[in-house]
């Protein structure tokens, strides 16, 4: 299994022996990608930034919508009694 | 420090199994967020967000945590090094990258999951819902990277790993004014 030893072994590794390689582009594409990732997931988890599928153009119920912008697992119970509160204002709302 | 042959193939094995578990795990919940896409019924959406519930729980977040684990041992345990070649940095940044999007992805997947759970959830509420399409995708994409990276070990080495092998060449180097 030639793939598991190194590439300088296999002799494909072909470097400027007289100072350190240059970073190629693929390396720094993959980087940027991989740091933004990383950052936008780090932010998201530790400061609480709002995350969820409102920012993907989804349009939520008033008492969901409420639940997954806090960025917090919801209970049934809320759910239940956020679901009791729309009934109640559209009920008023439609008397109105 | 370097692992024997026979522990570098049974962590090798085992970081194998990890990796393509993670990739099918993902593959079988782009099928059930494909289908939140789709889908319409409330039986139906109820279903597929319970199912992405315990995939994301129990499969691919305890598969994404011992894929990295195994990924660094290996690295570290072996002639490759964690730090000496390019492949290996960029596999295990991407790697942590997808694990730490998972990490807050699965808060709302789980949000999800509850409001599914309960039966007084209209279907209204369940189609309002919508699913976490671009993640996994993207998870998926980064996955697949990661694994032809890993299969085809682009021959770049890292400063560092340059300098581990041409000592005397990053002598010199540094020696230069």
């Amino acid at each position: 299994m030639t793939e598991n030893r190194p590439t300088e072994e296999r002799g494909e590794l072909r470097q400027d022996r007289r100072g350190p390689p240059r970073t190629p582009l693929w390396v720094k594409i993959l980087g940027v990608i991989a740091l933004v990732g990383i950052i936008l997931a780090t932010a998201t988890l530790v400061l609480g930034i709002k995350h969820g599928p409102g920012l993907h153009g989804a349009s939520l119920g008033v008492g969901v919508r409420r639940s997954i912008d806090d960025g917090r697992m919801v209970t049934a119970a809320a759910h239940v009694v956020a679901q009791r509160a729309d009934r109640v204002v559209n009920g008023a709302a439609a008397q109105a | 420090m370097t692992l024997s042959p026979r522990t570098r193939k049974l962590v090798l094995s085992l970081h194998i199994a990890l990796s393509v578990g993670w990739i099918g795990a993902i593959a079988a919940y782009l099928a059930l967020d494909v289908t939140v896409w789709r889908s319409q019924d409330a039986g139906v959406l109820r279903a597929a967000y319970l199912g992405m519930g315990i995939i994301a729980g129990w499969v691919i977040v305890p598969l994404a945590l011992a894929a990295l684990m195994t990924g660094i041992l290996v690295s570290v345990g072996t002639k490759w090094g964690l730090f000496r070649h390019w492949w290996v940095v960029i596999s295990m940044v991407l790697t942590l990258a997808a694990t730490l999007v998972l990490f807050a992805e699965v808060r709302t997947i789980d949000a999800y999951a509850r409001i599914a759970a309960d039966p007084s959830a209209s279907a209204d509420h369940l189609r309002a819902l919508g699913g976490t399409l671009p993640h996994s995708i993207g998870g998926m994409v980064v996955l697949l990277v990661v694994l032809v990276l890993n299969v085809f070990k682009p021959p770049a080495l890292t400063p560092y790993g340059w300098r581990k092998l041409n000592p005397a060449g990053s002598r010199s180097t540094a020696a230069r004014p």
